[in-house]
């Protein structure tokens, strides 16, 4: 059995994506572990290109150099790493859960037979069995399994493992694409510009949503500029649309929209069953409110008991210096 | 313009269903033309089975005056008519949903157009073709899905029973028969202050030692609000639902709390085969208040909110008041607005789910026009007898300013609190 | 051009879920199942591709309790076909559906398929996906809109932090999809009651292939509170913890 751990990487510009950075660290927890190696691959970069550098936490790293692989296209990827999974037989294959992770994963598992552990939160050898933690249901319940397959692929949930990042000169290994690139059943054509238009709450992944509670107009500009910083939008509460201080597309609740963000801050909300039927069901929910016994807190999985006319600022503040 | 009169062509005394609409007090005139319409719209209309009475009106804004939606905008069915007449699909128009069905303009109508039967008519086929609001949709889906409009989980529907602090027997479980089956219905079964005062009145229904028992997680909304909000096909299915679960169970009489369900069991459950004795809870408690003696005296100055499917929908003015009155020290004040003249709360023909739609319609909330009225009374607490309405005024007591002028109390909780039930 | 909407039902996540006493599968006496709301999206965006013109809807559902419902939904909805596919699928694994469905697929010979782009239970993959492997078929995810165009479809893809990647896509092929372009209709009851009097079922088998690959070894609960986690100290403290979190769970700008 190959004692190669692979990570798919991706990148943002010219820096390893945070998931990759995870699925990284993942990696070297099970190489450590076993005396085992992590490969990074890379696919579309020149064996010369000084963003591999990103992933020095590797022990080396594969790139296949052809530039009509640099952007994403999941036919050409599945033909790409069909080949060399077939060919080298990596034991464990790690990517990110991510928008190309989702259609690797599958892909790659029902093209080779081998197993893939999909939302993986958790993973780690016991002797040859690979055992993986993967979340169900929303967060709900968290189902273990374990497979013996020679190969086992997994898409890692982000936030399951610390990210590991190190620039340095790792040892690349740059080959040219082992299958044509021909005829491509999905061809990327570009990145769509962000529409500028009138926002659209429920399809943001953060909304900090401001209440009654965030005192008057003037101090909405808190709640924006925190939005600004994490790059979300401003959404609110029932009375702060009333009074005119944001337009009626930004209420969430029963009589307005019902949002599923990935982040939702609740500024001065207290938490009316109104107001939750819109929003319960956000992947996460922080709530900041003078009340410690305001309701909000029980749906909330993070609770500031303050006031967020000062904690909203200091939160921009620590969020922006994260650069 | 013609100089000729136009000759009367109603009868003298005419008694249709025992009321006179005879031309002596309402002096219908053949038709002249004044200006011709085209009629394509109100033909539309009328045919729409249940509907038929649009048609109806002869233009005397005696609705307007009484009508609660124009009093925070612009609206009445008189003004329907007459937009219909000039040529506005009422298909497309806010003005479809904007009737909470409170009938009060029925009530003074010398035409009988009926607004609670026009209403959910012509809103079906607005559903059909998949034009309701989106927040009415919504609540359908969900009672839909979950049988409650708030989208919550069937299976917490007697979670509230835990905080009661008394025993609330669960049918299923009972294998008796009870002498009152407890329809509790959604809001009293997850709002949170509805939650209060079911707890409220299951303490004083064990302090009066009645036999009673509620449905639990089998109960479903009974669908009033699906009903006259346009999506009579739900309400079928919840009704049928309902009744095959009612079927089960033995009971004497069907304690109802919220207004909307009692008059759907009333009047519309007997077609799909749900007969049963049904009693709203301020009905219930009346008759049982003589016999008891209160452990404190309550001086409070307080007001009631007549709900309009208890009141003007079925009569019932009294029994509250009676409930109120039983309770020693308090002061009964009257609003301007009451018992056959109350004014709506907004919430009723699925106004709960039309909120945020119709705030771009009105100035201001019914609600809030009930809540001011009720401070004007110098109320200190103002009752109400159906579950929507502790929600809505409360509300609305934040949003007028009165925070802490004004409190909203259900008619059980007010009676728990003076037969010193509230105190653990 | 004819599109197969793929349709699951899965347990309604507004009810509590419990593990069932063999420790590894879920309580099913409490569950309710619903059309997972992904696939509902599918179905919107097929919808609105025949309104488009020139596109018939078939949609197929394994069984499960409630899939008769969801099937006579999507036919009062506005699909053309309703397919059932017999058996209990509650349980079986995503590679096992997707093994299943690759001769029900090749019978029904659609361009495309639309199929939600998850299910709350994808422990081994997105069953779209997968189904797009095992016919070695194009597939796109994360999918939130569709055009079809001289026999090709032109698709954005979502991206992290909602950027939209523009695909030219050959058919056939299988499209994950994220969000309609429009929100899912309501259908009102009366609509699906009416289909459930003059719309037909059409039943196709399609045995479950294949044997699960991940054994299950336990399912549980996440350790949570039921009320938030506190955080205490100064706006600063406080603040930096929550960046801190925000950051582990990859959450907007922090996500890297
Ligand atoms: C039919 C109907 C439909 C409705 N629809 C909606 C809807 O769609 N959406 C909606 O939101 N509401 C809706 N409501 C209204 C709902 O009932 C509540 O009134 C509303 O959600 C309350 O908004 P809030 O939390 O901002 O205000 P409040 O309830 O007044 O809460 C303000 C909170 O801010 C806190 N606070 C005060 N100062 C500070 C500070 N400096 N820092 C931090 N916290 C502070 C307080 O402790 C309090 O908890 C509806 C009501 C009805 C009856």
């Amino acid at each position: 059995m190959s004692d190669e751990i692979w990570v798919l990487a991706e990148f943002v510009g010219d820096q390893v994506a945070q998931a990759s950075s995870e699925a990284l660290g993942a990696a070297k927890r099970s190489a450590e572990a076993g005396g085992r190696r992590v490969v990074a691959v890379v696919l579309g970069r020149d064996g010369g290109d000084p963003a591999l550098r990103s992933l020095g936490a590797a022990d080396t790293v594969l790139t296949v150099q052809d530039p009509g692989l640099k952007d994403f296209s999941p036919a050409l990827h599945v033909r790409v790493l069909e080949a060399l999974l077939s060919d080298r037989k990596p034991r464990l294959v790690l990517m990110g859960n991510t928008a190309a992770g989702l259609e690797l994963g599958p892909d790659l598992s029902a093209r080779l037979g081998s197993p893939l552990i999909a939302y993986c939160r958790n993973l780690e050898f016991s002797g040859d069995t690979v055992v993986g933690t993967t979340q169900l249901y929303g967060g709900k319940l968290l189902l273990e399994v374990e497979t013996a397959a020679a190969q086992v692929l997994a898409m890692v949930a982000a936030g399951s493992f610390p990210a590991v990042t190190e620039e340095r000169d790792v040892l690349v290994e740059a080959i040219a694409s082992p299958v044509s690139l021909a005829d491509p059943e999905t061809v990327f054509l570009g990145l769509e510009v962000a529409e500028t238009a009138d926002v659209d709450i429920t399809q943001a992944d953060v909304l900090i949503s401001v209440g009654r509670g965030i005192g008057d107009a003037g101090n909405i500009s808190l709640a924006e500029e925190l939005a600004e910083a994490l790059g979300g939008v401003v959404s609110a509460s029932r009375p702060v649309v009333d009074q005119g201080w944001l337009t009626k597309s930004r209420q969430v609740g029963k009589s307005g929209k019902t949002v599923k963000p990935k982040l939702y801050l609740a500024a001065g909300i207290s938490g009316a069953p109104e107001h939750l039927e819109g929003m319960r069901d956000a992947d996460l929910i922080v709530a900041i409110n003078t009340d410690a016994a305001a309701p909000i807190f029980e749906v909330a999985d993070y609770g500031v008991v303050g006031d967020c006319t000062e904690i909203l600022p200091a939160l921009t503040e620590a969020v922006s210096s994260q650069g | 313009m013609s100089a000729v009169k136009a000759k009367a062509i109603e009868l003298e005394s005419a008694i249709v269903e025992g009321m006179d609409i005879g031309g002596s007090w309402s002096r219908m005139l053949e038709s002249r033309v004044l200006e011709s319409y085209d009629f394509e719209q109100i033909d539309r209309l009328k045919a729409i089975p249940g509907a038929e009475s649009l048609a109806y009106c002869f233009q005397c804004a005696k609705c307007t005056g009484v009508c609660p939606a124009d009093r925070v905008g612009d609206f009445s069915p008189r003004k329907i008519f007459r937009r219909v007449q000039t040529g506005t699909n009422l298909m497309e128009s806010p003005d479809l949903w904007t009737c909470t069905t409170c009938i009060n303009c029925t009530r003074v109508c010398p035409k009988e157009v009926k607004m609670a039967e026009i209403m959910p008519a012509i809103r079906e086929e607005a559903v059909l073709a998949g034009e309701a609001p989106a927040e009415l949709q919504k609540a359908f889906a969900d009672t839909q899905k979950y049988g409650n409009p708030m989208g919550e989980s069937p299976r917490k529907r007697a979670d509230w029973t835990a905080k009661a602090g008394v025993t609330v027997p669960i049918i299923s479980k009972e294998k008796k028969p009870v002498d009152l089956l407890w329809y509790v219905e959604c809001h009293y079964s997850y709002h949170p202050r509805g939650k209060d005062a079911a707890v409220a009145l299951a303490r004083v229904l064990d302090a009066l030692g009645a036999d009673f028992a509620i449905l639990g997680h089998e109960e479903k909304c009974a669908g009033e609000d699906m009903r006259l909000g346009g999506e009579k096909g739900l309400f079928e299915l919840l009704a049928e639902q309902n009744v095959a679960t009612l079927g089960k169970y033995q009971f004497q009489q069907l304690l109802v709390t919220d207004p909307h369900a009692f008059n759907a069991f009333r009047h519309f459950y007997p077609a799909y085969g749900g007969d049963y004795d049904v009693v709203h809870y301020s009905q219930y408690l009346a008759p049982k208040l003589s016999g008891i003696s209160f452990p404190r005296k309550l001086s409070r100055r307080v007001t009631f909110h007549d709900p309009c499917y208890l009141g003007r929908h079925n009569g019932e003015y009294e029994a509250p008041r009676q409930v109120l009155q039983a309770i020693p020290g308090i002061q009964l004040v009257e609003m301007e607005r009451c018992r056959e003249n109350s004014s709506c709360c907004g919430g009723g023909g699925g106004g709960m789910y039309l909120d945020g739609f119709l705030a771009n319609f009105q100035r201001e909330r019914l609600s809030e026009v009930r809540v001011k009225e009720a401070v004007a009374t110098g109320a200190e607490i103002l009752v109400v007898a159906c579950p929507y309405e502790v929600s809505r005024f409360e509300d609305a007591v934040k949003s007028t300013g009165n925070d802490g002028k004004l409190k909203v109390l259900d008619l059980s909780e007010i009676l728990a609190e003076a037969m010193g039930l509230l105190d653990n | 051009m004819r599109i197969l909407v793929l349709t699951q039902g899965v347990p309604d996540l507004v009810e509590g879920l419990e593990v069932a006493s063999d420790g590894v599968s879920l309580d099913q006496d409490w569950l309710k199942y619903v059309l997972n709301d992904f696939d509902d999206h599918a179905l919107e965006e097929a919808l609105q591709l025949k309104a488009d013109g020139g596109v018939e809807v078939v949609a197929v559902s394994l069984e499960t309790d409630g899939s008769r419902d969801i099937l006579f939904t999507c036919l009062a909805k506005g699909a053309d076909r309703a397919v059932l596919v017999p058996g209990d699928w509650f349980g079986t694994d995503n590679h096992q559906k997707a093994k299943a469905l690759v001769s029900l697929v090749k019978a029904i010979a659609p361009d495309l398929v639309l199929t939600g782009v998850q299910a709350p239970a994808d422990a081994d993959g997105q069953v779209g996906v997968l189904l797009a492997g095992n016919l070695r078929w194009a597939h796109v995810t994360t999918v939130k809109e569709v055009r079809l165009a001289e026999g090709k479809a032109t698709v954005v893809k979502e991206l992290e932090g909602g950027t939209g990647a523009r695909y030219q896509v050959a058919l056939p092929a299988v499209l994950g999809i994220q969000a309609a372009r429009v929100p899912p209709r309501y259908v009102p009851v009366s609509k699906v009651r009416q289909a459930m009097k003059t719309g037909q079922l059409e039943e196709m088998e399609a045995p479950p292939e294949g044997d699960t690959v991940l054994q299950a070894r336990k399912l549980y609960p996440p350790p949570s509170g039921e009320r938030a986690a506190m955080l205490e100290g100064d706006a600063d403290t406080v603040a930096g913890e929550l960046v801190r979190i925000l950051r582990e769970k990859g959450i907007g700008r922090l996500a890297g």
